[in-house]
């Protein structure tokens, strides 16, 4: 049962339809593993932890950099060249001491995505370029974890809900290997309000699921661009031959 | 036959495939993708998946950072 500070803390989302006590108490047993921690990361993590996820397991071997600064609001100048998943980890903690963190100080990788992924209940994709994401994909759908990815460049942000348990393509399915840009955001550039959007949107899909509110849109690339303010929803069939869902 | 290209009609040869719309509006196919009525093809169908007329073709660009 929640106590009384946590009653107070979480008031608010209490009152939201459809939540309740045993649901919030859920959301604390929760492990959430949020793979990159730049712009998407920053912006989920803060309100997962916010929201009172019990732990938080943060993957990333980057460190803090001035061009961070406009748009990863975990890190202040203090921080430029400190390790940002530790950072990250301090600073999530003074937001909301009574859930855990776990610094991974890492690249996900093959060889280690098994291990980071390990005991979680859903994995974030915010990480910056294909061939991590492709790693991520393929440990998510090995261990049956489902896994939200979310992606950002210039004016442009996608979002994608992938279970592997369900009847949908996945992330390989949706993209080839080698269809994009190895770094859309060192080529392209971002603004910082597009990926903050898209990262909340990632923070918020997980919620839902976690606290079994909604219809989840497993599945389903949702295709973002600012300009036009405009969002469009497209499916993704599974390949028949793919190597990492088999064609579900 | 004449097909929806990013909500502007277009007009392709009968037999068309996906790669051959890519030729036809001379578009880089580095970084894009594309749906057709509003289900995704994966880039290794582009080759023979056949265009059927009227059909909705949705190209955007593959986005991978954070």
């Amino acid at each position: 049962m929640l106590n009384n500070s946590e009653y107070m803390r979480y008031s608010r989302q209490l009152l939201v339809d459809g939540m309740d006590d045993d649901k919030q108490a859920a959301l604390g047993k929760a492990t959430v593993v949020i793979v990159g921690l730049g712009g998407l990361g920053c912006a989920s993590a803060l309100y997962l932890a916010g929201a009172g996820v019990g732990c938080l397991r943060l993957v990333d071997d980057d460190q803090v950099t001035l061009s961070n600064l406009p748009r990863q609001p975990l890190y202040t100048e203090q921080d430029v060249g400190l390790n940002k998943v530790d950072v990250a980890c301090a600073s999530l903690s003074q937001r909301n001491s009574t859930i855990r963190t776990e610094p991974c100080v890492t690249r996900f990788s093959k060889a280690n995505g098994k291990a980071l992924i390990s005991g979680s209940s859903v994995v974030l994709d915010c990480s910056d370029n294909m061939s991590t994401r492709h790693h991520i994909n393929a440990a998510c759908y090995t261990a049956g974890v489902p896994l939200i990815v979310a992606a950002a460049s210039g004016v442009d942000g996608q979002l994608v809900m992938l279970h592997p348990a369900h009847e949908h393509g996945c992330y390989q399915c949706l993209y080839a290997p080698h269809q994009g840009p190895a770094n859309n955001c060192l080529e392209q550039g971002v603004l910082g309000p597009v990926v903050g959007m898209l990262g909340i949107m990632q923070a918020l899909s997980a919620l839902l699921w976690l606290l079994k509110m909604g219809e989840p849109q497993w599945g389903k690339l949702r295709v973002f661009n600012a300009l036009s303010s405009s969002w469009q929803g497209f499916n993704i069939p599974p390949l028949p031959d793919c190597s990492v869902c088999g064609g579900n | 036959m004449q097909v929806l290209v990013n909500d502007t009609p277009v007009t392709v040869p009968a037999q068309m495939h996906i790669s051959g719309l890519i030729a036809q509006l001379e578009l880089s196919d580095n970084g894009i993708a594309v749906a057709v009525n509003h289900e995704v093809i994966n880039r290794q169908r582009w080759d023979d998946y056949p265009l059927q007329a009227n059909d909705t073709i949705t190209f955007f660009s593959v986005v991978a950072g954070g």
